[in-house]
């Protein structure tokens, strides 16, 4: 996989406020990587310093191997993206606004942006101009127009921002699709770690400013030492005796429930346990561990690693 | 550079597609087509009869008889003054001044001339005269004239009365230039004197005029010349290199003009044509600079304040040539703006008046007279007011990007534009003189009379004793230095700052 994205000891400071402290990090091709962190944590900063908003106090941004400061039109070309709003000229339509985009560019075919915003399913209302269009729409023609110049590096800023559950759906499926089939960097920054779990290979945490790790989802929501099960059984306190015994780490009890933290494989053990002496069972259940949960635990202060 | 270009036609789609553009353009044409109508209307009600207004025989009766009280009054006195003495020579001075007086209301009522006139002033010139001779000759021996002196009054009295009796014009041309010959003008002096009534004769045949105002200038001009000297503030000053250069390319304008029937003149007979003209490109101007301040105010601020610049910094161009861009388009529409105002001025004028109304720009340049047509006079005269508009603009630009506000780039602007005219009106009125004051923004906001030194009638002497204005180059050198000065503070907090 290339690095299609590096971001090396960027700083940025407003005021006395470090916003920005030596964040690193790389974003690979083809995957969708998630930029996640609280509010005021950096992220949008960062972001900006990436898409040329912002000035970094220190530190260097390379897009396809450019370096921002001294080849910027050319690390540029291999960039699109939305911060924060989408904003566009509301006197033109949608259409519009991506053909003058696209002629900034340079050699890029009508049929192009015919395809792109068939992709974002806008190819009805392409033609109304913007000021006529909600959010959601908005967003789309957006996403359109950063895609038009087949940039290698996509770039997004709390995109499922004002969309439905079925237009979030469809845009974690148009990113996942541009970043599998297409090889696409898409770096994504959002609130909403439900989604961002669905949608992202891998994610970067950011929390005042500094940037705390990345790890792949997957190695986010499962543990080297098993996963949770929760076991519901009629008598908890002879459950609670024999797991002792069997030494099973029971992470927490109540009156019916009993959760543990186990193998997969030592679930038919412990249930064949439990169900030879007597213990009646009425449901047994592997946990997932959300990002949301990983997520407050590194920055409640936990560590990534 | 075809990323500017890019750039640069995004943003005139940008400018274009804006509604309030339309809706100006509009209402300037509306104007334009109204005002000149006003004006082509009052140009065709019959000439006020000032005439009318005065031409009332009780006034010049009332006149004669009080003269008549005062006369007999002074002839009493005098009957008890001693000859010799200062009262008696202040008597008779008043006297003659009564009887000159009466005479010549006299003269009025018997030629039934009106008691105020515009029109045809040489007859009341010619009453006046001939008050004056009948006054020397009853007084003849008071004034101690010879025989000759008093047969020259007669004939004098006799061609004035033929003046009055016939109205006729080229009689009292005739009687100017053989009244020349009377003084003691050198040969070079009596033929211009001579050559500049001929001028008033061939520009105003009818006498319609009083005075034909660049025949006098010319005849002053060429005097000057002649004497290698000329009158400013009652002393005679002599004429240096530059001056004499300026004045023989006044003259080969003013022969020019004679030659091909431009004179101007300083009837108002003609007033209302060419103040219609006036009036419709001055507000068109001050439509477009409302307009271009407006968009200059608003380039960099808008686009920041509604979000739109993220599309253009997201775009693969440096910010200076967004910045370019802008400029560039800002530009565009200044110089399609001046070319579509002054048509309209142009087309409202040919539409009421004739093309023939619009005055063609004639100047010199090394003594030798030059014509600019009347539609590249105007379109230039346009142009040349685009030159300091364009520093306001780049001063609303600067304020667009340092404050990032567009009511303030714009309110300021607007303001500071019109402290500068204002300001312009002291300097002008020599209120406010000095060498420094070349080094304000004042004195450059109007080049017009730079660019078109021969655009005015009055002299090129009358101005002399006020020349404050500074050259056409130190202007433009100026203009030029601010306008790159704020423009590249624009430039840098568009270019350096975070967004």
């Amino acid at each position: 996989m290339e690095e299609l994205l590096t971001i090396n000891h960027l700083i940025k400071t407003f005021g006395k406020r470090r916003v920005v402290d030596d964040v690193s990090f790389i974003v690979q091709s083809g995957e969708v990587f998630g930029f996640l962190g609280p509010n005021g944590a950096g992220k949008t900063t960062t972001i900006k310093m990436v898409m040329g908003f912002l000035f970094p106090d220190s530190g260097d941004i390379s897009i396809c191997g450019y370096s921002l400061k001294q080849k910027y039109e050319k690390a540029m070309a291999h960039i699109g993206g939305i911060v924060e709003n989408p904003e566009m000229f509301k006197e033109f339509s949608g259409r519009k606004n991506i053909e003058m985009y696209a002629r900034i560019h340079g050699n890029i075919k009508k049929e192009r942006i015919d395809e792109v915003i068939e992709l974002v399913g806008m190819s009805n209302r392409a033609n109304e101009k913007i000021k006529k269009y909600s959010l959601g729409m908005k967003q789309r023609i957006c996403l359109a127009q950063s895609l038009v110049h087949g940039p290698k590096v996509l770039i997004l800023d709390e995109p499922t921002n004002g969309l439905d559950p079925a237009g979030i759906k469809e845009l974690r499926e148009i990113l996942k699709k541009l970043a599998h089939e297409k090889g696409i960097a898409v770096l994504v920054s959002s609130h909403q770690l439900s989604e961002m779990q669905l949608m992202c290979d891998r994610v970067g945490i950011i929390n005042h400013g500094q940037f705390l790790g990345v790890k792949s989802v997957h190695e986010l929501t499962t543990s080297s030492q098993g996963e949770r099960y929760r076991f519901r059984v009629g008598d908890t306190d002879k459950a609670k005796t024999l797991l002792h015994e069997y030494q099973e780490q029971i992470v927490e009890m109540t009156e019916r429930l009993i959760i543990m933290q186990t193998k997969e494989n030592e679930v038919p053990v412990i249930t064949a346990l439990l169900a030879n002496h007597g213990v009646p069972i009425f449901g047994i259940e592997k946990i997932e561990q959300s990002l949301e949960d990983a997520f407050m635990n590194i920055t409640g202060g936990g560590s990534i690693e | 550079m075809s990323k500017v270009l890019s750039l640069w036609r995004n943003e005139l789609a940008r400018i274009i597609r804006r509604p309030f553009l339309f809706v100006v353009t509009i209402i300037m044409t509306a104007l334009c087509l109204g005002f000149t109508g006003l004006f082509k209307f009052v140009n065709t009600l019959d000439q006020m009869d000032y005439n009318n207004w005065y031409n009332d025989e009780s006034i010049i009766d009332d006149e004669i008889n009080h003269y008549q009280n005062e006369i007999t009054a002074l002839e009493q006195a005098l009957t008890q003054s001693t000859s010799g003495t200062v009262e008696y020579e202040n008597i008779m001075s008043d006297l003659v001044s009564a009887y000159n007086e009466q005479v010549y209301y006299q003269t009025l009522k018997e030629y039934e001339l009106p008691y105020y006139t515009i029109e045809k002033s040489f007859l009341d010139e010619t009453a006046y005269s001939l008050a004056s001779a009948q006054t020397n000759l009853k007084y003849s021996d008071y004034y101690q004239l010879n025989e000759q002196e008093i047969s020259r009054f007669e004939n004098q009295i006799s061609r004035y009365q033929s003046i009055l009796k016939k109205q006729s014009y080229k009689e009292y041309i005739d009687l100017q230039k053989d009244l020349l010959k009377e003084q003691n003008y050198s040969e070079e002096e009596k033929a211009i004197y001579e050559q500049a009534l001929d001028y008033q004769y061939t520009c105003n045949p009818e006498g319609i005029l009083s005075i034909v105002g660049e025949a006098e200038q010319w005849k002053n001009d060429k005097l000057s010349l002649l004497h290698k000297q000329y009158y400013s503030d009652g002393v005679y000053v002599p004429l240096t290199e530059s001056l004499t250069k300026e004045l023989e390319n006044n003259i080969a304008v003013y022969e020019y003009k004679m030659g091909k029937g431009l004179l101007q003149n300083t009837s108002n007979e003609n007033f209302p044509v060419e103040l219609a003209l006036s009036a419709t490109s001055g507000l068109c101007r001050s439509f477009l600079l409302f307009v271009l301040i407006i968009l200059a105010g608003g380039c960099i601020s808008s686009d920041i304040q509604s979000g739109a610049v993220k599309g253009l910094i997201i775009a693969p161009v440096k910010r200076s040539k967004i910045f370019f861009a802008k400029i560039l388009s800002l530009l565009t529409v200044g110089v399609i703006g001046t070319l579509v105002c002054a048509l309209i001025s142009l087309a409202s004028q040919c539409l009421f008046f004739g093309y023939s109304s619009i005055p063609p720009y004639i100047f010199a340049s090394g003594g030798t007279a030059h014509k600019l047509s009347p539609v590249l006079y105007l379109i230039a005269q346009m142009f040349v007011w685009l030159l300091p508009v364009l520093l306001v603009m780049t001063f609303a630009v600067m304020l667009s990007a340092v404050t990032r506000s567009t009511a303030i780039s714009i309110g300021v602007s607007i303001a500071v534009y019109f402290v500068c005219s204002s300001a312009l009106s002291f300097i002008n009125l020599g209120i406010v003189k000095g060498e420094w004051v070349k080094f304000l923004p004042f004195q450059h906001m109007d080049l017009t009379t730079a660019f078109f030194p021969y655009s005015t009638v009055s002299s090129l002497l009358d101005a002399v004793g006020f020349t404050t204005a500074p050259s056409l180059g130190f202007s433009l050198i100026y203009l030029f230095v601010l306008t790159l000065c704020l423009g590249y503070i624009a430039f840098d907090s568009f270019t350096r700052r975070d967004i």
